[in-house]
């Protein structure tokens, strides 16, 4: 009974907000501004949700909220835009959204790949709502089970995963760009011991260096150069669009979304890692459980929607630990908790008690605005691809320019340009040289947490790895790590073979007649 | 080109026309608080909150911006200084900044700044619901009893919760085995989960969990005890271990700053100003809700305050091995 | 990306840098504090702030390692002697002058500039302005020879900047300005546009956006086809600087990196017209 008492005060609260028009119109504008700082390269979500935050201030809470989270979710599906139409994602997340995405709109497809995204991420919005609503407290709990063990092999198993997934070329080269990252994020303090590491007497160094401009660097730069050196035109824009979402479509691949959307909520739920890594391991998945692995990375619009509506689940998932913990689950969501700490609100374990509707309230903004980003982005999208019409030659410099704003407005850091420039140019030969860039990224955003957390795992088990083993979340995650390595070599595929022949043998002794299902079944576990 | 000139001339006229608006001698304008800790940290959220009233009194807009980065937040510490020491950029930062001397980030003495001080959260110790310790004293013993091996979990080496626990073991002579996190919610969410037993927080950060249940409180870290809603009083850990007088408290002293040398009109315009605010109804309620202690020091009391915070902080980096630039070197006095 | 051969033989020389530089990471990391207490932290092998980089740079040299052992098994050493033979000859200084590569040295150069010359010191709004309009023209008009001179004369403006600033020139004309300051006071033109006068190099800026403008002018003059694009450049190298840092210095309060004579012209009108809209 309480669960129908819970849904029924929750839709009250719905409709008291949709009811209001002043509230109707921060949503929508709110909705709007993310999608420009998403869609924007060289502009961020995080930097959005950053600058607003201050904005807010003088609003009340409620109003506050509608801002900040409508401006987060539109931020977060923003970020397709720029990845489809010209290959520079805005975020790591939506960088996984490039490898199948910008293809599509290669082929002239990129008006249809977002509007399927817009449908895709609105979906993946409202099930995470649902999570919200429904058994927020226990996924809470599961959070607690990740201690320091934990977060190193997560982020270790990030870096491996997206240098697997986006190897044009050699899985090698995916994993040296993820060590690379990794290199990137050890310059700094240390943040157990304060030992400055790789500084070489910079003042600006010691604090480490900063995930955007690196960001805006290794995906913008490298874009610009190659458009703007070989002549190339960035993508067909269609001449028919449709505007209708592709129903008949999206129905069909319900199960992948909700399976991306779940993936999305379990990711986000987990404090310090957010929409990045949800985004890569839900393309993982489709990947490999697809019939059709070979199509992926060339226009595979299953891939796009895994990626897209992962991400999106993932602004639920990070409230979850946020409301329930006073755990920011995402880098946007850090930037949301200061804003409520603004606004006298602070999360934890008692805000039900003080505040008994905000979790409610929290769900009923964020359906709202996945209505709203949907409306917005179907709207969008038809006028979106029309920039593909203006001239690269036009477009690429004033992408320059904000690429260049971009880096230096979040910190108001002058070297975080000096930073962006070489890192740029840098990774305009490693892509040139066939190596995939994101890897990189998702290393530097990661690599404080795999350093810091495996030092300290060390220190509290006294030198001892044995807790690895002992932990069930730390041993699957381990299981999974080695899997993933294992069978990117040859002889893993010899061992496979011998063992799927030795079953089939087998099978094929005891029954003849179920050997045939059983085959087509091993082949789509494969 | 000649839409260009024409525009840059009516900019002029526009400009030559507007120069003449203003007679009140401070704030003719806008002002800047470069806030060195990044968005929504306690020093920004009470930067925010103090600048929202202090903006009523003086007629402008007090605009935060965050400038993070270096040591100690050296990059923006030493931006707002080397912006005009007018008074319109004013610098919102917190106790941990005075660290940034010995660690190289800052060739000044922390004394170049006039500092205001808005207040702090006290600081707490508490362990993990399920561990045997139900006292301060059944801690303490335990840990005397096995040094080095109950671990304890603050944020960075240095930072002021550090310095809590250090003093802690000073004072009571019990040895815990620190566990060093990247901020106070990573090491409460270190103690939650179980992966250590102890943690000093400050007593907003935690208010919520040791409500919920997540964890338990032992003792205040400060000579008085405090009442919690809901949890009843907190004993100050003062009451069984009176030789902690020697070493604590160690306050947060969170405000912000602006240049010393700054016109004595706008040091004195400001320091109405901060005065009015902190006396408000907002600032107030707002303090008592999340656990502040308001301090309101300004002048020669708080330059006293920072003063001993920097000698305390310094010379502890430095017996630590933790600090580059040696305290004396920088003129700082052993405490 | 290159083609699949010429990938592998780079590969070689790729993997044998990463392999390199893995190694200099594990030289680095050896220097760190291994056992000596730092920071209060009890220091044990497992603590010491040189465990990660040395996985780190273990991990990059063995993967660079078996990278070029992938890469020389495909090629066979011919392919790498040749490849080698390849640098050595002609061909190399032909692939450096051809004009893709030039195009490259043209992009790469100009963020260059722009960003640790200009961007720190030049106010924010003129000194984008210029460097939009040279990046579109030089790439818009879609002619290699005009794009080699028009980057010349950025570096020239640049190699004046650089001189400006390392002569540290500005305190040198202090009085110039002062003294063109008192000509402005005896035409009549008061105190008021005296602060203009405090930031020479943006004067300097907008003069060479003013020559490059000419330049330009004077370079198409025989191709009539380029005047419509020309026009189409300098709107799109004068609006959008204007629009973005407009949007970010009023409504989203980020002060731009370097303030002068453009953001004091728009703080007065700011606070004389519309600042008291909002207060």
């Amino acid at each position: 009974m309480l669960i129908f008492e819970r849904i029924g005060s929750f839709f009250g609260i719905v409709f008291g907000i949709a009811a209001d028009p002043v509230n109707l119109a921060v949503l929508f504008g709110s909705v709007l501004l993310g999608i420009l700082f998403g869609a924007m390269p060289g502009l961020t979500s995080t930097l959005g949700v950053a600058l607003l935050t201050a904005l807010t201030f003088g609003m009340d809470t409620a109003l506050a909220m509608i801002c900040l989270l409508a401006i987060y979710v539109g931020g977060t599906y923003g970020g397709s835009y720029s990845s489809i139409l010209i290959n520079i994602p805005g975020t790591a997340a939506a960088a996984a959204t490039a490898l199948d995405g910008y293809p599509l709109a290669c082929k002239g497809e990129g008006g249809r790949a977002i509007g399927l995204t817009t449908t895709a991420s609105a979906i993946g919005t409202v099930i995470s709502m649902l999570f919200v609503v429904s058994i927020s407290p226990i996924i809470s709990s599961f959070a607690l089970q990740f201690t320091s063990f934990e977060f190193f092999l997560l982020a270790l198993f990030g870096i491996l995963i997206s240098g697997t997934l986006t190897s044009p070329d050699l899985v090698i080269k995916g994993w040296i760009s993820g060590f690379l990252g990794l290199f990137l994020a050890c310059v700094g303090r240390d943040l157990l011991q304060f030992y400055p590491r790789f500084t070489f007497g910079f003042m600006e160094l010691e604090s480490g260096i900063e995930v955007v401009p690196v960001l805006i660097g290794a995906f913008g730069i490298p874009q610009i150069i190659q458009v703007l050196k070989d002549r190339t035109k960035i993508a067909e824009a269609q001449k028919l669009q449709r505007i209708i979402p592709e129903i008949g479509t999206v129905i069909r691949n319900i199960p992948a979304i909700i399976r991306s959307a779940l993936i999305g909520v379990g990711i986000g739920s987990v404090p310090g890692i957010g929409e990045d890594i949800a985004g890569w391991v839900s393309y993982g998945t489709a990947k490999n459980t697809s019939k059709h692995p070979e199509t992926f990375g060339k226009g595979e619009l299953k891939g796009v929607l895994a990626s897209e509506t992962a991400n999106n689940a993932c602004v639920g998932g990070a409230m979850i630990p946020l409301l329930n913990l006073g755990i920011p689950g995402s880098p946007p969501a850090a930037m949301l908790l200061g804003a409520l700490m603004l606004h006298n609100v602070t999360p934890g374990p008692m805000i039900t008690f003080e505040h008994p509707t905000f979790i409610l309230e929290v769900a009923a903004i964020l359906l709202l605005a996945s209505c709203a980003m949907w409306i917005t982005g179907m709207l969008l999208a038809k006028q979106v691809v029309k920039v593909l019409r203006i001239p690269a030659q036009l477009f690429m410099p004033i992408i320059g320019l904000l690429c260049i704003i971009g880096s230096y407005s979040l910190g108001l850091n002058i070297f975080n340009l000096y930073l962006m420039l070489p890192v740029g140019i840098i990774c305009y030969f490693l892509i040139e040289m066939g190596y995939p860039i994101a890897p990189l990224v998702i290393g530097v955003i990661l690599g404080p947490m795999a350093d810091e957390n495996l030092r300290r795992a060390l220190m509290v088990s006294q030198g001892s790895f044995l807790p690895i083993f002992q932990r069930p979340v730390a041993l699957i995650l381990f299981i999974i790590i080695v899997w993933t390595v294992i069978s990117q070599f040859e002889f893993y595929d010899r061992i496979k073979k011998k063992v799927v022949l030795f079953i089939l043998r087998k099978r094929e002794r005891s029954t003849a007649g179920s050997a045939e299902t059983n085959n087509s079944g091993e082949k789509t576990t494969d | 080109m000649k839409k260009i000139l024409v525009i840059t001339l009516v900019l002029l006229l526009a400009a030559m026309t507007a120069g003449n608006v203003f007679a009140q001698s401070f704030p003719k304008r806008n002002i800047t608080a470069v806030v060195v800790w990044g968005a929504g940290g306690g020093t920004d959220t009470c930067n925010r909150i103090i600048h929202a009233e202090m903006q009523k009194f003086l007629g402008v807009n007090v605009n935060v911006i965050n400038k993070t980065g270096g040591v100690a937040g050296s990059v923006g510490m030493s931006y707002a200084f080397s912006r005009p020491h007018d008074g319109y950029t004013l610098c919102g930062l917190s106790e941990s900044n005075v660290t940034a001397g010995v660690q190289g980030g800052w060739n000044n003495r922390f004394d170049v700044w006039e500092t205001f001080i808005v207040g702090g959260s006290p600081d707490i110790i508490s362990v993990t619901p399920n561990t045997p310790y139900k006292t301060l004293k059944d801690l303490i013993e335990a840990a005397k009893k096995s040094p080095g091996k109950i671990t304890a979990a603050a944020s960075g080496a240095g930072s002021i919760h550090h310095l809590n626990l250090l003093a802690l073991e000073k004072g009571s002579g019990a040895d815990f085995n620190f566990i060093p996190y990247k901020g106070s919610a990573p090491s409460q969410n270190a103690a939650m989960a179980g992966e250590v037993s102890v943690v000093v927080t400050s007593l907003a950060e935690q208010q919520q969990l040791l409500r919920g249940g997540k964890l338990r409180a032992l003792g205040m870290l400060i000579p008085d005890s405090f009442d919690v809603e809901g949890l009843g009083t907190i004993p100050s850990s003062f009451d069984s271990y009176p030789g902690l007088s020697k070493y604590l408290p160690i306050s947060q002293a969170i405000g912000f700053a602006v240049p010393a040398d700054a016109p004595l009109e706008a040091r004195a315009a400001l320091q109405a100003a901060f005065r009015k605010a902190m006396a408000t109804d907002k600032v107030k309620n707002w303090a008592e809700e999340n656990y502040y202690l308001l301090s309101g020091a300004t002048g020669a009391e708080s330059k006293a305050i920072f003063n001993a915070l920097e000698s305390n902080f310094a010379w502890t980096l430095w017996d630590l091995g933790a600090a580059t630039v040696k305290p004396s070197k920088l003129g700082i006095p052993k405490p | 990306m290159l083609e699949k051969d010429k990938l592998r033989k780079a590969d070689i020389f790729s993997g044998g840098i990463m392999a390199l530089f893995g190694l200099w990471i594990i030289s680095q990391g050896l220097k760190m504090p291994m056992k000596d207490s730092w920071g209060g932290v009890q220091n044990v092998w497992f603590v010491s702030p040189a465990l990660f980089p040395l996985f780190v740079g273990a991990m990059i040299t063995l993967l660079g390692v078996l990278l070029m052992r992938t890469a020389l098994k495909t090629v066979g050493f011919n392919g790498f002697k040749r490849a080698l033979g390849w640098l050595a000859s002609p061909d190399l200084i032909r692939f450096l002058k051809s004009p893709a590569t030039m195009r490259f040295y043209a992009i790469a150069g100009l963020f260059t500039c722009f960003v640790y010359i200009q961007v720190p010191r030049i106010d924010f709004f003129l000194c984008s302005v210029l460097f939009l309009f040279v990046f579109i023209t030089m790439f818009y008009f879609a002619d290699d020879e005009l794009l080699k001179k028009f980057f010349l004369f950025y570096l020239g403006i640049n190699a004046f900047f650089l001189m400006f600033f390392v002569f540290d020139l500005q305190t040198k004309l202090e009085p110039v300005m002062s003294q063109l300051a008192g000509w402005s006071a005896g035409f009549g033109i008061q105190t008021d546009l005296e602060p203009a006068l405090a930031y020479p190099v943006d004067w300097i800026t907008m003069a060479f956006t003013f020559v490059y403008f000419i330049y330009i002018g004077v370079a198409i003059r025989k191709t009539p086809e380029l005047r419509k694009k020309f026009w189409i450049s300098l709107v799109l190298s004068v609006v959008p600087p204007f629009l973005i840092g407009t949007i970010f210095k009023y409504f989203l309060l980020v002060p731009m990196p370097a303030e002068g004579l453009a953001v004091w012209l728009l703080d007065d009108i700011w606070y004389s017209y519309f600042q008291s809209w909002f207060s």
